[in-house]
């Protein structure tokens, strides 16, 4: 049965790892024998096999599991003081951004003094609104603090959206002429 | 991340397998004692792999670090179902392959050539009288000539006894492709260990020139 001495010389490779049958050996050799290539392959990875069997191993320095721990606590160290200052940069935004909507609520109301008659009312109203608000957007804020540390992003976003929402919702409030506040003023 | 029920069916036998993933799952959790354990665990063959991959011991150490550095990093990632050996293989061997990759663009100086080659210093002796020390630097050199995918699959298949499967778990290929990088492997390899010795042999003839003109001269 003939072989071509390439698939011969892989099947040399197969037989270095014990990994051929006594019949596939058998026509293996059988090849080789006629084959000077093929001896010469094969001499090549008899030399091979000698050099790499049972090869020695090397010690690692006895140190090695405390200067990997080491670093282990390092990088946990650095990653929680990543997330303490994102968070720290997390609070800013959101006093910024209570500040601004306390800004526009009260500016929102002198506006309302000036116009209307009953603006007593709807400035106590209006403010009674925002500190409202003010403490569920807290609330609401100290729960995604603590999500951060899993989805910082995620959180970040409904952050924004949570903001985008109160904003809105004070602004038809006290404006007075979205459909939410008009209704209430007539209502009561 | 928990796990799905628990790791070792009832009236299973812990082996140092499910042994292993329980620590890595445990380690995933923030356990630093059970990531301990797998660095106490795998640090042999992880040093090991590196310094054949890299040739050196001094960056041997450093590789090894880094590749426990990365499985801490990424042990979310790790899938249980997977030996934890080949996960951890495939993170060091990975990581010499890259720094092997960076370092092509260096030159190496002649200092460090000098230290880190084995320099034959006697005529080539027969395969069976080579000294241990000898036949370590051969082994040394010639893994150094060849290519670094080629010293990979002989590494794994050598040192770390890995079976074809593992092999190709370790280096993200198929079995058949296994076979095949192993035979061109070798066969670079005994090229490589044929030119180290014609290598020798020449510097032996060399050296007994020069010592015979020596002597000729009077010194």
């Amino acid at each position: 049965m003939a072989m071509r001495c390439h698939e011969a010389s892989e099947r040399l490779s197969l037989a270095a790892d014990g990994q051929l049958a006594a019949e596939e050996l058998r026509v293996l050799n059988e090849h080789i024998e006629g084959c000077m290539a093929c001896q010469r392959t094969q001499q090549r990875l008899v030399s091979v096999d000698a050099l790499l069997t049972s090869p020695r191993t090397v010690e690692p320095p006895a140190s090695m599991t405390n200067q990997v721990m080491d670093r282990v606590r390092a990088h946990k160290r650095r990653r929680a003081l990543v997330l303490a200052w994102s968070r720290r940069a997390m609070w800013l935004v959101i006093i910024a951004a209570t500040a601004a909507l306390v800004a526009m609520a009260f500016s929102s109301a002198q506006d309302l003094l000036r116009s209307e008659s009953s603006v007593y009312a709807s400035l106590v109203r209006s403010l009674l609104a925002v500190i409202q608000l003010g403490g569920t957007l807290a609330r609401g804020m100290q729960v995604v603090g603590s999500a951060l540390v899993q989805r910082m992003n995620l959180a970040i976003l409904a952050m924004y959206a949570a903001l985008a929402i109160a904003v809105a919702a004070v602004w038809m409030r006290l404006v007075a002429r979205g459909p939410l506040g008009a209704a209430r003023v007539r209502g009561n | 991340m928990k796990p799905k029920g628990p790791l070792t069916p009832i009236g299973d036998q812990p082996t140092v397998e499910s042994q292993e993933r329980a620590w890595a799952i445990a380690a995933s959790q923030g356990d630093e004692d059970a990531f301990a354990k797998l660095v106490e665990a795998y640090q042999r063959p992880v040093y090991n792999l590196a310094y054949r991959m890299l040739g050196s011991t001094g960056e041997a150490e450093d590789a090894a670090q880094e590749t426990f550095l990365r499985a801490f990093t990424r042990l979310h990632t790790y899938d249980p179902g997977r030996k934890f050996s080949s996960w951890i293989l495939s993170i060091g061997s990975h990581y010499c392959i890259d720094r092997l990759r960076r370092r092509r663009g260096k030159t190496v100086s002649m200092e460090e050539l000098m230290t880190e080659r084995w320099l034959p210093d006697e005529a080539p002796k027969p395969e069976q009288q080579m000294l241990e020390g000898e036949r370590e630097a051969l082994i040394q050199n010639v893994l150094q000539d060849v290519a670094p995918q080629y010293r990979e699959v002989l590494i794994l298949r050598y040192w770390q006894d890995c079976s074809y499967e593992d092999i190709a778990d370790i280096t993200d290929t198929s079995v058949s492709a296994v076979k095949s990088r192993l035979h061109r492997a070798r066969n670079a390899l005994g090229e490589a260990l044929e030119m180290r010795e014609a290598e020798q042999t020449e510097q032996a003839h060399q050296r007994r020139r020069v010592h015979g003109n020596a002597l000729s001269r009077g010194f």
